[in-house]
């Protein structure tokens, strides 16, 4: 039973890393292309 | 290193129930900080300016000789991925990740002093040499890795890293410019602290990625799945065996995937130099400087997606027939420019066309390692990939020649700006069309040239905690 419990504990805990992981390399790729779409409005907009 | 140390390719080999989806952002990490090379060209200003602040002094360097610069750092990012790919497969990638950190990370601190004392043979050998054997060597470890984690998705796996290194300039211009202004002074155009802080926060990003690498034990696979031994033709391009490093480049399958994917980039990488030239001279004074500037960013994003769209759509449709794609749908684009640019007057049309042309060079970057794994097999995979990134360099070179003095001559020979690009336009499908012929002709590596079984028994032994699925010492 407990050794149950550390198991999920250990896995809720692996899942909230590789959150933190993806959200620390797509937060800032994300930012930088909503950034860029402001330059290509010029395109368009003559 | 190699003996189980903590860098040793033993300490990361894991297997068991390891979360696969820890490695594509280890990955992605890297890739993002490398990616920043194809924004180097926003120090050219201010580091034209470093005595002058203002404007140039007459001691200060040249925009030509700053050029130089980013050159250096391509040929050894070649050299680096070429001569360091061996030594991947020898070491395990946390090793190389690693010492690619310190090799980008060093190689902005060595600039700076550079900057700083004036002397530019500093910044040539900081951020060229010692920064372009960091770009090589991050560029290939995390790919092998990568292939092994997901045989079932190698292309959507690879594709995710490698759209990475296209991102990388999207985070590393805006970075750049706010640093530079947050350090500018009467005295300094902020360039050295930009470099102190940029070679820190990329030393940074890169260990992470190296301390999260992990490769699965030999006999790992994913829950479910079985690698496919039907007749269909995907699978029949896809082997069991694996071909040596070195034995690789005795086959012709190495020198075809060398030709495929040097005239694609060569096709992609000319437009991508000149674009913003390119769609002022095609429409006149219609299309303002920032507009350019926009088109170049448009072109950059379509790039970075293509990477990932079109490496996950070879997961299902096959790598030959994904390039048979680019390089028919390519020629028919470079044909159909002239007659939507210079010819209909439409910008859109000519922004789709390019967009797309740009969606195929980034998908043949990406697309490349796992054409290699299924044709040479996974084990070294990351060392050939390495060696075949020769065909960037060479196309690095070809593409950007053909597209300016192409240009050049067609001006200098009378002809409207507007038409200039025409028959650069015509050459590029025509290059496109031979390397749709040379895809053509890949065919799976005859047998004479895989590997014995008892060679292609992993080298690392498994670590004990590796059985149950954890990493020895993360």
């Amino acid at each position: 039973m407990a050794e149950n419990q550390q198991q999920s504990s250990s896995a809720s805990n692996n899942k909230a890393l590789i959150f933190l992981f993806w959200a620390y390399v797509t937060v800032p790729l994300v930012w930088a292309i909503y950034r860029t779409f402001g330059n290509i409005s010029a395109l368009f907009s003559g | 290193m190699s003996d189980g140390g903590f860098f040793s390719k033993e300490r990361i080999t894991v297997g068991g129930d390891y979360n696969r989806w820890m490695i594509p952002p280890a990955a992605l990490a890297v890739h993002l900080s490398i990616g920043q090379v194809y924004a180097f060209s926003v120090f050219n200003g201010p580091l034209s300016k470093v005595i002058g602040i203002t404007e140039s002094a007459p001691n200060d360097w040249s925009l030509s000789t700053l050029g130089w610069i980013f050159s250096i750092s391509i040929v050894f990012l070649g050299l680096a991925a070429f001569l360091g790919g061996k030594w991947l497969e020898e070491v395990g990638p946390r090793t190389t990740m690693f010492t690619a950190a310190c090799c980008f990370g060093g190689g902005f601190i060595i600039s700076a002093i550079g900057v700083w004392t004036h002397q530019l043979w500093l910044v040539y050998l900081g951020y060229g040499v010692l920064g372009g054997i960091g770009l090589g060597l991050a560029y290939v470890s995390p790919v092998s890795a990568l292939i092994k984690w997901f045989p079932d998705r190698r292309g959507m796996a690879t594709g995710m890293a490698i759209m990475g290194f296209g991102g990388g300039a999207l985070i590393g211009a805006p970075l750049s410019i706010a640093l530079m202004n947050l350090f500018e002074t009467d005295s300094s155009v902020g360039v050295a602290p930009t470099f102190i802080v940029m070679g820190v926060l990329y030393f940074a990003s890169m260990t992470l990625g190296a301390l999260t690498i992990r490769v699965p034990s030999a006999d790992w696979k994913p829950a479910g799945w079985e690698p496919e031994e039907s007749g269909d033709q995907n699978n029949a391009m896809v082997t069991q065996n694996n071909v040596h490093i070195d034995t690789a480049l005795k086959t012709p399958q190495f020198w075809l995937l060398w030709a495929v994917l040097c005239l694609n980039v060569t096709a992609g990488i000319g437009v991508l130099g000149q674009a913003s030239v390119m769609i002022q001279e095609t429409f006149g004074g219609a299309i303002t400087a920032a507009a350019a500037a926009g088109f170049v960013s448009l072109l950059s994003i379509f790039n970075m997606v293509g990477r990932f769209f079109w490496s996950s759509a070879s997961d299902f449709i096959g790598r030959k027939r994904t390039y048979m794609v680019f390089f028919g749908l390519g020629a028919a684009l470079y044909v159909a420019v002239p007659l939507v640019g210079s010819g209909l007057g439409s910008i859109f049309l000519f922004v789709v066309a390019f967009g797309l042309i740009l969606t195929m060079y980034g998908g043949g970057f990406a697309t490349i390692p796992a054409y290699l794994a299924d044709i040479f097999g996974t084990k070294f995979v990351g060392g050939i990939h390495g060696r075949l990134l020769t065909a960037w360099s060479a196309a690095g070179v070809l593409g950007p020649v053909l597209v300016n003095y192409i240009r050049e001559a067609q001006i200098n020979a009378g002809v409207d700006p507007a038409n200039a690009y025409n028959i650069t336009m015509f050459i590029m499908a025509g290059l496109l069309v031979v390397g749709f012929i040379c895809n053509l002709f890949i065919k799976p590596v005859d047998s004479k040239y895989h590997m014995e079984s008892e060679e292609q028994t992993e080298t690392v032994p498994r670590s004990s905690s590796s059985a149950s699925g954890k990493p020895a010492e993360a």
